[in-house]
């Protein structure tokens, strides 16, 4: 009897998961999705690299190896070496500061820590020109002291550290927030020194933050536009990075050069994704294997 | 090493966390911090520590004022409430951590840091566990190693806040007699932090009974739920039925109200209202007829199958002992 109806219902009804849909509906979403990263992402990709050897491997290698895109590549790794490691040490300082201690000012101080992300780099570049430049407060000083800051080194320099300042301190502070300072406390009654604590305790527990922090810091150095724009003067073979570089050939009309230094950009831009799905993968890692020896 | 404290005053912003506690503690004992959550008993541990300062007062190691002096000179193994064991270090590593960041002159070598760390880990009964991470820990297991960890660095005073706060009932009972024992083994000076009376009772020597920031009473386990000094020692410490006296607020035990079906000169008229009788004593709720209070009242068992009240029966309660305030 109960077989019977059973075998009635079947014929019938058809079983649904209450969290699918039509299949249409699925096709098309994830076809729109498709094209929407196709039209935005892997095309442009694509152009970037056809463009760049469209005269062939010769044209580009001659692109990539001429004096002014090296001297830009050279003075983009400068920045970049000079800016992350004091980022870093910042990044650190601040989330340090931020999570394990409580004093007044504190919330002024997350807010100082965003204000690269909130002003338009633009104008950051246009403040170190206005505090440094030859009209501007210390210009006369720099002057009488034959010391060059906007239109050089120092101010690329300067306008990069600052775009870049809040990537490091803001991967951190949640991820130390979460963790609260109990560990380091433990650690000072144990008798350990602030250093040893840092080194020790805090740094380890948020070692793949720091890298990923890094990372980001990394990849804004080396692709920063605007402000470094500000500052940098455009003096070919002395203020340029690569980026500006990438500009200047483009308003050249010479396309093929302009595009080999971009598809050097666009890999860098390859190899940082590559790295930061690395340092996921591998965090999710060790949180994941953890739990799972638990529940062994 | 005995631990005294004198006039301690502690704020936070507008809040008094602790108003003037004078306490002693003398050497080689256990004492207990109980209180509700809020009335300061952590703060005071952590001041204890050398993890927070007082606003004002004094605290002295064996009669040194140690006030000012940093966390880490102070000696004392700290148990925090939820371990905060390293989680990226193992079980070894969290143990010999103590040892190893102490300057070169005083560090001892490497074989000796394996020996002790083995030793306390056998002590704690963990020995099999030193490879293993934290996370990989039970609760029980996790709080045994922030012990060992704590003894690791040979600590005067030992300081444990809600060391089994975390665990469920039946591990918390074990772990709770183990640290007697262990207590009994080493002699170190201990001071707990506990919300659970029961725990208090059990394990302290001595119970130092906190409310609202202030010491309420200090006293052997059986001395404070015996002798409650204060209302509220009375009320916190074990189950206690409060009645209106002419003289003010009178407290009697549940156990210290005797029931008969025979009205009495002074004796309080009342329904029993329920029954419930599982486990060596029998509980009696009672409503009282002249005001609609209910009066909890505890009996032995055989007392009470030899009465054999039935519910809803009228019976008659008089205090054995009653306490006024």
């Amino acid at each position: 009897m109960h077989n019977t109806q059973f075998q009635q219902y079947q014929g019938k009804v058809a079983f649904k998961r209450a969290t699918s849909e039509p299949a249409w509906v699925r096709w098309g979403l994830i076809g729109l999705a498709l094209a929407f990263l196709g039209l935005f992402l892997l095309i442009p990709l694509a152009a970037v690299f056809s463009e760049a050897l469209r005269k062939g491997w010769g044209v580009y290698l001659a692109a990539i190896t001429e004096a002014d895109a090296l001297s830009a590549m050279k003075l983009t790794l400068i920045a970049s070496l000079i800016s992350v490691p004091l980022n870093l040490v910042f990044g650190v300082a601040a989330a340090w500061a931020i999570t394990k201690f409580d004093f007044k000012g504190k919330s002024f101080l997350i807010t100082l820590i965003d204000l690269p992300f909130a002003v338009s780099p633009v104008i950051a570049g246009l403040i170190f020109v206005l505090i440094f430049g030859l009209q501007g407060w210390f210009g006369e000083w720099l002057i009488d002291h034959d010391l060059k800051v906007v239109f050089a080194v120092p101010g690329i320099v300067l306008a990069t550290i600052f775009v870049t300042f809040p990537f490091v301190a803001r991967e951190l502070i949640p991820l130390m927030q979460a963790q609260g300072k109990e560990e380091e406390e433990a650690a000072l009654v144990l008798g350990a020194s602030g250093w040893k604590m840092l080194w020790h305790v805090t740094l380890p527990n948020v070692k793949w933050g720091l890298i990923y922090g890094v990372i980001l810091t990394n990849a804004r150095a080396m692709g920063e536009f605007g402000a470094v724009s500000v500052v940098s003067g455009h003096i070919r073979g002395l203020t340029n990075t690569m980026p500006l570089h990438v500009e200047i050939l483009y308003n050249e009309y010479n396309y093929a050069a302009a595009f080999a230094v971009a598809s050097l950009l666009t890999l860098l831009a390859l190899v940082t994704l590559v790295l930061k799905t690395y340092v996921e993968w591998q965090a999710s890692r060790d949180a994941a294997n953890i739990e799972k020896e638990v529940t062994a | 090493m005995s631990i005294t404290i004198q006039h301690i005053n502690k704020g936070f912003g507008q809040f008094s966390a602790l108003r003037d506690i004078n306490l002693q503690v003398p050497s080689g004992e256990l004492v207990a911090l109980l209180g509700p959550s809020g009335c300061g008993k952590t703060t005071l541990l952590r001041i204890i520590a050398g993890l927070e300062s007082p606003d004002s007062g004094q605290v002295l190691f064996d009669g040194v004022d140690t006030t000012h002096r940093d966390v880490r000179e102070r000696q004392v193994g700290f148990v925090f409430q939820h371990y905060a064991l390293f989680r990226h270090m193992t079980v070894f590593e969290n143990v010999a951590f103590g040892l190893r960041v102490r300057p070169k002159e005083t560090r001892p070598s490497d074989a000796e840091i394996k020996k002790r760390v083995h030793d306390l880990l056998k002590l704690v009964q963990l020995d099999w566990l030193a490879d293993r991470y934290p996370p990989q820990l039970s609760g029980g297991q996790r709080q045994r190693i922030a012990l060992a960890r704590a003894l690791a660095v040979e600590p005067k005073v030992l300081l444990l806040d809600e060391p089994f706060g975390a665990l469920d009932a039946k591990v918390r009972k074990d772990l709770r007699r183990w640290l007697r024992r262990l207590h009994d083994e080493l002699h170190v000076t201990s001071v707990f932090v506990t919300h659970d009376q029961e725990e208090a009772l059990e394990v302290a020597d001595t119970i130092v009974v906190m409310n609202h920031g202030q010491v309420e009473q200090v006293g052997s386990p059986q001395g404070v739920y015996d002798q409650p000094a204060t209302p509220f020692v009375y009320e916190f410490l074990g189950n206690v039925n409060a009645f209106e006296t002419p003289q003010g607020k009178g407290f009697v035990r549940p156990y210290e109200i005797a029931v008969s079906r025979v009205a009495e000169a002074n004796s309080i008229p009342g329904a029993l209202t329920y029954v419930h009788s599982v486990g060596s004593l029998v509980r009696l709720e009672i409503k009282r007829t002249d005001n609609e209070q209910y009066v909890d009242v505890e009996l032995g068992r055989e007392q009470f199958n030899q009465l054999n009240f039935q519910q809803g029966e009228t019976v008659y309660l008089k205090p054995t002992q009653l306490r006024v305030f």
